[in-house]
This record gives C-alpha cells, sequence and structure tokens, in this order.
C-alpha cells in the first residue's frame, strides 16, 4: 500500500535535495540523485507496512539536503568549469604574438585558457604587436612632426638677439628628447611584457592538482 | 572524526565482500552513531569510487531494478590496513588520556 501523502513527502524531499544540488556538475547530480531515489525505493520495498509517518522517518534518517548537498560539495570536489591546463596551442599562441603578430591573436583567442580580459590585454598592449610598433609608429610620429620658427636680428657685436620664437627652449628639448626614449623603449618592450603576463594567467588557470587527502 | 573515520568503515565491510549502497546503509545504522544522515553515504561512495579505494558493477536484482555493488580494490584494502594502524595507536592514546586505560 502506498502511504496517503507518499507522493507529496518523497518528491518534496527529492525537489529539495536536487535544489541544493545546483552547484554541482550536471553528471554527478543526476548520479547523487538516482543512488537517493533507489535508496528511496528500496527502503519503501522494505517497509512492512507503509505510512506517512515511516516515510518521513525514511527521509529525517537520509538527512537535511543541505547536509547532503554539503557532503556532495566536501567529497566531489570544487564547482564547474574545471580549468583547462596551457598546453602547445598556448605557447605557439605566445611565440607568434611575439614573432608573427596576427597569427599569434588567431591562436590567442583560440585559446580556452583565457579569460576574455586577457585576451583583449594580449591583442591591444600594444594593439598590432611589433609590425604595428615597426611600421605604424614611426610613420605616426613623422605626421605629427614638430616645427617652430625662430626669427631674429644680430646685433653690433654680431650677437645673435632673439626677437619672437616659437621654440622651446633647449632644456624642454632634451626632456622631450630623453621622454620619447623611455617611451620608445616600453613600448617596444610592451609586447614582450604582455607575453609574460599571458604566460603567467596561463599557468595560473593550470590546474591546482586534486590531491587525495593521504589515507595512511 | 566521526567523518573521517566513515569512509573507513565502508572500506571494511567491503572487505568481506561487495554491498550495494542500500545494504551499506542498513549495516551502517545498525551500529548506533556511525551515520548520522544517511544520504551522506552516497557522494562518500562516489568519492571512493573516484579515488580507486572502491570500484562498482551493476548486477541484477530478484527484486526491483539492477543494483550497483560496490567492491574494495587493492588501493582501498590498503589505505585500510594504514589506517587501522593509526586507529589502533589513536584509541589507546585517547583511551589514556580520558581515563579509561590507567597510565602504567
Amino acid at each position: 500500500m502506498t502511504a496517503p501523502h507518499a507522493a507529496q513527502i518523497i518528491d518534496g524531499y527529492l525537489a529539495r535535495l536536487e535544489a541544493e544540488l545546483a552547484h554541482m556538475r550536471p553528471a554527478e547530480r543526476a548520479e547523487l540523485m538516482a543512488d537517493i531515489t533507489t535508496h528511496i525505493s528500496e527502503a519503501r520495498a522494505s517497509m512492512t507496512e507503509e505510512t506517512d509517518a515511516a516515510l518521513l522517518t525514511l527521509i529525517d534518517r537520509l538527512g537535511d539536503p543541505a547536509v547532503v548537498a554539503a557532503e556532495g560539495r566536501a567529497r566531489l570536489g570544487p564547482e564547474p568549469p574545471a580549468p583547462v591546463s596551457a598546453g602547445w596551442l598556448e605557447r605557439l599562441a605566445l611565440l607568434a604574438l611575439i614573432m608573427v603578430w596576427p597569427a599569434g591573436v588567431v591562436l590567442l583567442w583560440l585559446s580556452e585558457v583565457w579569460t576574455t580580459r586577457d585576451k583583449l590585454i594580449g591583442t591591444l598592449v600594444p594593439p598590432g604587436g611589433y609590425p604595428f610598433l615597426i611600421f605604424g609608429l614611426p610613420i605616426l610620429l613623422l605626421r605629427t612632426s614638430y616645427s617652430c620658427s625662430r626669427s631674429g636680428t644680430v646685433d653690433a657685436q654680431g650677437h645673435e638677439i632673439t626677437i619672437r620664437s616659437t621654440c622651446p627652449s633647449d632644456w624642454v628639448m632634451t626632456l622631450w628628447a630623453v621622454g620619447g626614449l623611455v617611451v620608445l623603449l616600453v613600448l617596444l618592450a610592451l609586447p614582450i611584457l604582455s607575453a609574460i603576463y599571458l604566460a603567467r594567467r596561463a599557468r595560473l588557470a593550470g590546474r591546482a592538482g586534486g590531491s587525495l587527502p593521504a589515507p595512511t | 572524526m566521526r567523518k573521517g573515520a566513515v569512509e573507513y568503515c565502508v572500506l571494511g565491510l567491503l572487505r568481506e565482500r561487495p554491498h550495494y549502497g542500500f545494504e551499506l546503509v542498513q549495516r551502517l545504522s545498525r551500529e548506533g552513531g556511525i551515520l548520522t544522515s544517511e544520504g551522506t553515504i552516497y557522494p562518500l561512495l562516489s568519492r571512493l569510487r573516484r579515488e580507486g579505494l572502491v570500484e562498482t558493477e551493476w548486477r541484477e536484482s530478484n527484486a526491483g531494478p539492477p543494483r550497483r555493488y560496490y567492491r574494495l580494490t587493492d588501493a582501498g584494502r590498503r589505505a585500510l590496513e594504514g589506517f587501522q594502524e593509526q586507529w589502533a595507536a589513536f584509541r589507546t592514546a585517547v583511551d589514556r588520556l580520558v581515563g579509561l586505560r590507567s597510565e602504567r
């Protein structure tokens, strides 16, 4: 005989349990749900008389869904998605980013190791990689070349007297030159720096290792 | 402490012969205080299988659907033997400290 409220009691418990297991991988959740469902039918089959009280005792002994779920969390490891570890694709991508930039970008976006943020950094720092730095940057610099004019006369002793000048003084020009050199060096180092950054990110995303608690 | 011991109680039961899940629960529940929430045995069994300490096989049952049986592996046997030694030393120490055994 089926207990009067069997469906409510059993289905209610299973629904609460399934909700608590939302964090688990679908396959593991399905397996645990099947195990518990089997347990319930075995237990019901072994009852001499199925009553609501007996069913309530049954689910009470199974335990709070939250407790069972916590055991699943502790026992079955962390939540998905499982981290993907870096392989040859990532190594090739980093190499290509420095040597053959367009191919590097394609490989970079094909990889599943890096996050979208990492990929954007790899693509845009600097945009175009070395091809841009070697061909694009000089053109850009030439276009914004600086011009100034200086006019004046020569006095009786032959000294030049500046009357009107739009040119900055010499030390400002020196500052500009040094600053430009520093910027240039940083720009030249950028592709390597972002490759180093990506390499570190790839290693960080690597599998942390599912360590078993040592049985001995 | 109890939590850590339950898995070895399972391995201990499996040393005799393979069991199916519900059967394990019944036997553990007969020993009071080992299993507080019976449902937690299933995630535990799942982990033992993942760690290679037990293996499973489906067997037809006389009544109802096929049952998944759990069997001890060699690795499981070694883990159990390791625990037996540790547990014996632990039990002796606790017994002495709480006064169940005289310190002579």
